[in-house]
């Protein structure tokens, strides 16, 4: 083989690298975990389904650089945002209550930690971490909202723990739920 | 076979006629056919039917050809042709030396045209645009519900120790207080387990 051809055969694979690597999919990091697989919401039962990937987390990232530059870091370290709310599988509320167990046991096994904790009469809550050694991968979200109405979200990323926990807690309250039609019962 | 005063034969004629009929003939061939035409009454008849097939054949209505059959020749027609395709032809002028320096100066020109593509300057994009600001709200809205439910779950947690076990233990002590009693509820199991044992004994 001559050498020219050696460079262009090189050169191919080095293009074809690229792509595969541009292509590699955020189903693969820690931190994804398929909402749907948890088979908490009734068929036809969703209500709101937001998924934020891509060039959009880019977009937003580089936007919020200059007027919000904490919240843009945070943007540039995530990958994805998935928001589901809807009605949840079960007939009653036991029944309700066994799918919302099911599911927590289901994001357990697949390697998450259980963070927040809420158990009341009207609702149930969990929060979930995917930790690396020193980053988060992802976090995790299950809101029962009076055993009728579900909230689930998943936040996919290499998160500094840091900057999530002080943005988190620079939000005083939700924002703007009524233009995602979402009520979790804010007080 | 028949033969005109200027020597065309009628054989010579038919062969022409198709060509006569298409208007394709030269001026010197379409005169002798028209002349030969005019003296045998057999290529008449001849050129006559024709001009019939050539105006029932006009007569037809149109298709188009089935897709498969396009395809088929498309394909046929590449094959065939692929030998002269422009990619078979550049690669082959490349490989020539004499054409290296050409290669070389094209491959340098096309990368400069990337590397100038690649680092032309972006419209920054801004949380003004309408998609944008709302990915920002729904992310806002995912990040702040884990701190609303952390906030709230602890706030259970401090509801629940610091505030509800106090009271309920101010509750137990003033009730115990009242009753003249340090431990009432201990006495009165002991009180109980005292009559079962003076029952039994």
């Amino acid at each position: 083989m001559k050498k020219r051809d050696v460079a262009v055969v090189v050169m191919m694979l080095f293009m074809a690298g690229g792509v595969a690597s541009a292509q590699q999919s955020v189903e693969q990091s820690p931190g994804y975990f398929p909402l749907e697989e948890l088979g908490l919401f009734a068929d036809g039962g969703v209500e709101v389904d937001v998924d934020i990937q891509g060039p959009m987390i880019k977009m937003m990232a580089a936007a919020a650089q200059e007027q919000e530059p904490e919240f843009g870091e945070l943007a540039s370290q995530l990958e994805r945002i998935r928001v589901r709310v809807g009605t949840l599988r079960g007939d009653d509320r036991s029944g309700v209550e066994a799918e919302f167990d099911r599911a927590i046991r289901q994001l357990e096994a697949a390697g998450w930690k259980p963070m927040v904790r809420v158990d009341d009469e009207e609702e149930l809550v969990r929060v979930f971490v995917k930790q690396g050694t020193e980053r988060i991968h992802g976090l995790a979200v299950l809101v029962n909202d009076g055993f009728e109405e579900g909230v689930l979200v998943n936040i996919v990323g290499d998160l500094d723990p840091e900057l999530v926990g002080r943005l988190i807690g620079s939000m005083d309250s939700l924002p703007d739920l009524n233009e995602l039609g979402i009520d979790i019962g804010q007080e | 076979m028949s033969r005109s005063a200027e020597g065309s034969s009628c054989d010579t004629v038919l062969e022409l006629l198709e060509a006569f009929v298409d208007r394709d003939l030269g001026p010197g061939e379409e005169r002798m056919v028209a002349e030969h035409l005019d003296e045998c009454r057999a290529c008449r008849r001849e050129h006559r039917l024709a001009l019939e097939i050539r105006s029932s054949l006009r007569s037809l209505p149109e298709h188009d050809a089935p897709a498969k059959v396009l395809w088929a020749v498309r394909m046929t027609a590449r094959d065939q042709g692929s030998r002269g395709a422009l990619g078979t032809r550049l690669l082959r002028w490349t490989r020539r030396p004499a054409s290296a320096f050409a290669t070389a100066a094209l491959a340098l020109a096309v990368a400069v045209a990337a590397l100038v593509w690649w680092q032309r300057p972006e419209p920054r994009p801004s949380l003004d645009d309408p998609e944008i600001a709302r990915a920002a709200r729904e992310t806002r809205f995912a990040l702040a519900l884990v701190g609303e439910l952390g906030r709230r779950a602890a706030l259970d947690e401090v509801l629940g120790r610091r505030v509800v076990a106090p009271t309920v233990e101010g509750l137990t002590d003033a009730l115990r207080e009242h009753l003249g009693s340090e431990r009432p509820e201990v006495e009165s199991t002991e009180r109980e387990d005292k009559t079962e044992k003076g029952a039994t004994g």
